[in-house]
């Protein structure tokens, strides 16, 4: 359920906000709000109709009387809250990120301190240890927290099913300037073309070009490869065997923060999901292509899904497996990793020379190439208690104050490469590939997600099926049908709880 | 046979049986230290994470020890993360559970397995069916119900159900009740003790192992319990201790230094309570004189 | 014939004095007396939460919605549609048929060990509880690191003997055997149950066995196993419970990787209830679970009388 504004309710609104404002500036004072909510409303009036049937098991033809039962979506002003102070209280953030200083989280350290300077009488409490179970129980609940950091996948998942308040009638009334985001960022932000949260820290996941292992193996430093072949070659030059065992691998296509059968399924053409978003049309020639093509980089420039296996395990850090704290150690040559990869680069190695670039087409789409993006973004739930501070919460983040607005989020300012202990603040604010990565960010186009409300379930088959493929369980054909089924059962499934 | 045979099979067969024992004891000692060795190598492991730096821990390929060893990340997590008083926070909690859990459990448990009533057998088979439903679904209703109360945020629910008993513990319980012989209480009811003086002047003191064995399993489980804190408790100020811990996984990285740091120093309490509370483990001296 | 009856029992009843019960009730009431916390705790604090997991399990769910009644289409769907449910409950069920045998005799056999006079003993045991307290994040990386291929000691050990390591728990194979190790690592915990049994069995019996001439196999069949059997009948018992509940170490380190080959069946009610908003679907998957465990429990509950000793239960 979103809820909107009508206009008189608007003006009213206007004038209360704004003398409140006033008032609040002066002293706290009570502040008389009516919050005034159009639901939409599912009625059911059934109708005894007239309707000749045919007996069955007879050339009979009789006349009956059917009860048909129609559904009617009535759109109805309901009142909702009165009499409360909007500008006083508890603003509740939750956000999963501890209290670390790198990232989006340092803004959110300071907010206790810098928030109320803006709104005395409010008390900002940042909650950092927000888990999925956790606020979808208090949602459940009816006690949510006014403001709630989520994923991009959660947004597409969340507002179809009404647990987010809709924001465009703020937008519109506070005149708030939605441009100076991203594209990018604002498709993140919204479903079905309503927005539902302010971009707080969107990410983009690149190509990154060892450019010391492009310069060992003769390749140029400054180019990227111009089509999947390309890159299968060159990945097969960077590669490095001694002793029999691989030390480095020239490219891992599988290696992506994310499952991997979503980027190269999209960078080759393949439209996931339907225009009406309740088909599942992935299963294509040219879906096949892509698997066979990183099938075929696995195998031949890494040696096998077991070998890169092992490799991670042997190279493995306290942190887990995986490509994050390797490229650094030039342990690979091209990656296609999010931009928050310079955070482990600044930690070992903040000098390391890097090219950064996006994924070229694939065969069957070779003109465009692709970056894609993700991101976290506030939203706040639609049972929120303070859903008007909440809102000049979202309007603060955007302001140099708070050190992470929009135009700041543009220009990967103090996150990108972490402030912990090693790296420096001078280092995060100007890291080398910085041009190159905002290039990426605006070239964003692509989903690294699939923008749906069964977007969770779709990102766990689609983990299901790589293993499938690369494990050898199913052929190409077989893994796309088995998923494309399951895929298709969910969307069937949801679609009839609506 | 001559006295003097006699005597000196026996001494032959004493000696060979001391040998036997050495022998024995050599094994054992080989044995555990071997698994013991294994056992604590993840922790040598740990300490030495603990000691290094984040460029040194993401080495590859990574070292046993680190570079360059430091002590920094001790005090480092004793400040990020506000150690004393998510210790503070976890002791009160843990304290008031024992408090709860060394009544709640036991009461049930002697009416389990030594009183006979009516509905017994279902009531403690419900007990085991407790156990059986995953707690994931009924944590949304759980919420609910703190909610309503208003109690959310404050340690009531983690606290409060701890006084109404554990099942796995009350079982626990019932099963070493049984192992206490008939006849003390026998001999007590002819005395003319009620059930209550057998239970508080008979059973319980028999049963020292098992109180410090419910004391340690209760006092672990919250020292270790991040699902209800994490559930429960949003004002950091309210945290335990490991929820402290996860506030070291930040958004792209996790400070592992620290975060070894501090497990090793929450784990430390927990050792040494477990080193000394032994005692308690050995045989109650009571039980040796029954038969006599 | 009625009025002489109860004109009798008002004679014996003003006999034993107006208010006393009898000795049965009188037991049932000190019984209940108890047993209240307990009682209470069902009342209060398991009912609702139980009974609304079971009418949840016959509506569709989706936590941000309120539930919606539709009779037994969870339950259909759940033994007709769903392959992932049966890999699951496969999954599941070779934890319990091979990790909880192989977790008894570890953990028995660490106790008994533990319960020599041997010199140093409570260090020993301190060394040998420890890692069952190690806890979830730290757990994680502290295995990964056991059964590194170069640099753990699982793998190293098997390198001497000529054996190449498997991927552990990157490989569909291994990803079961991994966590029952991990599982055997912390067998520390029970340990404290088995030493709590044995040291509940008065030294007297080994005493006068020895007197007798048993041998230490015999004591050890003859007196230790039976009166241990309390004990093991609770570790059996919740041991068989606790496996079929397996869930932190696959969430956290495989996410039921890979290929579903880790996925045990807690972890998959957790992705239905919390990834795909089907909480309806959940809890009919755990009232499913519910019927299994039970009747594994009932099975074993009628067993028990035949090797079960209890030396004073009424």
């Amino acid at each position: 359920m979103d809820k909107k504004l009508t206009r008189r309710a608007l003006l009213r609104y206007a004038g209360l906000v704004t003398s409140s404002v006033l008032l609040a500036a002066c002293a706290p004072k009570v502040v008389e709000v009516e919050k005034i909510v159009e639901k939409e409303v599912t009625k059911v009036i059934k109708e005894v109709v007239k309707e000749t049937v045919i007996v069955a098991g007879t050339p009979q033809v009789v006349e009956k009387e059917v009860t048909k039962i129609v559904k009617e979506i009535v759109k109805e002003e309901v009142v909702v809250e009165k009499g409360r102070d909007i500008f006083q209280g508890d603003l509740i953030l939750w956000h999963p990120w501890g209290t670390g200083y790198e990232g989006g989280a340092y803004p959110f350290l300071r907010n206790s301190e810098h928030f109320p300077k803006l709104y005395p009488g409010v008390n900002f409490i940042n909650m950092y240890e927000s888990s999925r179970d956790k606020y979808l129980a208090a949602i459940a609940a009816g006690s949510p927290p006014d403001l709630l950091l989520v994923n991009a996948i959660a947004i597409p998942a969340l507002a179809e099913r009404g647990a987010l308040m809709c924001l465009d009638p703020f937008i519109k009334r506070d005149n708030f300037d939605m441009a100076q985001y991203w594209a990018m960022a604002l498709d993140q932000c919204s479903w079905k073309d309503r927005t539902y949260a302010i971009s707080h820290h969107p990410d983009v996941r690149l190509m990154y070009y060892d450019q010391v292992v492009m310069e060992e193996v003769g390749l140029d430093p400054d180019k990227e490869p111009a089509s999947w072949d390309e890159a299968y070659e060159w990945g097969m030059a960077m590669s490095k065997q001694e002793g029999g065992r691989y030390v480095r691998f020239g490219w891992v296509p599988t290696w992506t923060s994310g499952p991997w059968t979503n980027h190269y399924m999209i960078a080759n053409g393949v439209e996931r999901l339907d225009r009406t978003g309740r088909l599942a049309t992935f299963h294509t020639d040219e879906a096949e292509e892509a698997m066979a093509y990183v099938l075929k980089c696995t195998d031949d420039i890494c040696g096998g899904r077991d070998n890169v296996e092992e490799f991670q395990e042997v190279h493995a850090t306290p942190d887990g497996k995986g490509p994050y704290w390797m490229f650094p150690w030039h342990r690979t040559g091209m990656l296609l990793y999010g931009n928050w990869l310079y955070c482990p680069i600044g930690i070992i190695d903040p000098d390391q020379p890097i090219n950064n670039g996006s994924l070229p087409g694939g065969p069957a789409a070779p003109g465009v190439r692709h970056v894609f993006h993700g991101g976290t973004m506030v939203a706040i739930p639609s049972d929120a208690k303070h859903w008007e501070l909440a809102w000049e919460f979202l309007k603060y983040m955007d302001s140099q104050d708070y050190g992470n607005g929009a135009q700041f989020i543009q220009e990967c300012g103090d996150d990108i490469a972490g402030n912990v202990a090693e790296a420096t603040a001078a280092y995060a604010m100007d890291f080398p590939g910085r041009p190159k990565v905002i290039e990426m960010f605006k070239m964003a186009e692509s989903y690294s997600y699939l923008p749906s409300p069964i977007s969770y379930e779709w990102e766990d088959e689609m983990y299901r099926m790589a293993d499938r493929i690369l494990l050898r369980e199913q052929t190409i054909p077989e893994a796309l049908a088995t998923s494309q089924k399951t895929i298709q059962k969910a969307l069937d499934e949801f679609w009839a709880t609506v | 046979m001559t006295q003097a045979t006699v005597v000196a099979r026996a001494a032959i067969r004493k000696k060979a049986k001391r040998r036997r024992q050495v022998v024995g004891r050599v094994l054992a000692h080989f044995f555990l230290t071997v698994g013991g060795v294994l056992f604590l190598f993840p922790f040598f492991w740990m300490i030495s994470l603990s000691m290094g730096t984040m460029k040194d821990i993401y080495r590859i390929p990574p070292r046993w020890i680190p570079a360059k060893v430091t002590f920094r990340n001790y005090p480092e997590a004793l400040f990020v993360m506000p150690f004393f008083r998510y210790l503070g926070n976890t002791l009160t909690i843990a304290g008031f559970n024992i408090v709860g859990t060394l009544f709640a459990c036991t009461m049930p448990a002697y009416a389990f397995a030594r009183l006979r009533w009516k509905g017994r057998n279902v009531i403690f088979l419900l007990m085991l069916a407790t156990m059986m439903v995953p707690p994931q679904v009924t944590l949304i209703p759980m919420y609910i119900i703190w909610n309503r109360l208003g109690v959310l945020d404050t340690y009531v629910p983690l606290i409060v159900p701890s006084f109404f008993g554990w099942a796995y513990l009350t079982f626990l319980a019932r099963q070493y009740f049984t192992t206490i012989p008939f006849e003390l209480e026998d001999a007590a009811r002819v005395d003319g003790c009620g059930s209550f003086a057998i239970f508080f002047r008979i059973m319980l003191p028999l049963s020292l192992p098992l109180m410090v064995t419910l004391a340690l399993f209760s006092f672990v489980g919250d020292w270790n319990d991040f699902f209800g804190p994490l559930i429960y408790l949003t004002t950091p100020d309210k945290y335990t201790l490991q929820l402290g811990l996860l506030s070291f996984r930040h958004q792209y990285i996790t400070n592992v230094p620290c975060l070894m740091a501090a497990s090793v120093l929450i784990l430390i309490p927990v050792i040494l309570i477990f080193l000394f509370g032994q005692t308690y483990f050995i045989r109650s001296v009571v039980l040796s004189g029954l038969k006599g | 014939m009625g009025q002489e009856a109860t004109s009798a029992i008002r004679a014996v009843r003003a006999k034993r004095g107006r208010r006393a019960l009898s000795p049965r009730a009188q037991e049932a009431l000190v019984a209940y007396l108890f047993a209240s916390p307990w009682l209470l705790h069902l009342l209060l604090l398991t009912a609702l939460p139980v009974l609304s997991s079971l009418y949840f399990s016959f509506c569709s769910y989706q936590i941000v919605k309120p539930a919606k009644f539709w009779g037994p289409q969870n339950y259909v769907r759940l033994f007709t549609e769903d392959t992932r449910f049966i890999k699951s409950l496969g999954n599941t069920l070779f934890m319990v048929i091979v990790g909880v045998p192989l977790g008894m005799i570890f953990g028995m056999s660490i106790a008994l060990l533990m319960n020599t006079k041997v010199k140093g003993r409570a260090i020993y045991r301190t060394m040998y509880y420890m890692p069952s307290q190690v806890s979830g994040v730290a757990l994680a990386f502290l295995w990964g690191w056991l059964l590194n291929p170069q640099f753990g000691v699982v793998s190293n050990i098997l390198w001497k003997f000529g054996i190449k390591p498997p991927l552990w728990i990157a490989s569909p194979k291994w990803v079961k055997p991994s966590f029952i190790m991990m599982g055997l690592w912390g067998v520390g915990g029970s340990m404290i149950i088995w030493l709590a049994g044995l040291q509940s069995i008065p030294g007297v019996f080994y005493e006068a066995a020895e007197i007798d001439g048993a041998n230490r196999w015999q004591r050890f069949w003859r007196i230790t196993m039976p009166l241990l059997s309390p004990t093991t009948f609770f570790v059996l018992t919740t041991g068989i419970i606790g496996s079929f509940k397996i869930f932190t170490q696959a969430y956290v380190l495989t996410s039921g990787g890979p290929a579903d080959s880790s996925l045990f069946y807690t972890l998959y009610l957790y992705q239905n209830a919390f990834n795909y908003f089907k909480m309806g679907y959940a809890s009919a998957m755990a009232w499913v679970l519910f019927v299994i465990i039970m009747s594994a429990t009932l099975l074993q509950l009628r067993f028990a009388r035949a090797w079960v000793y209890y030396e004073a239960v009424r």
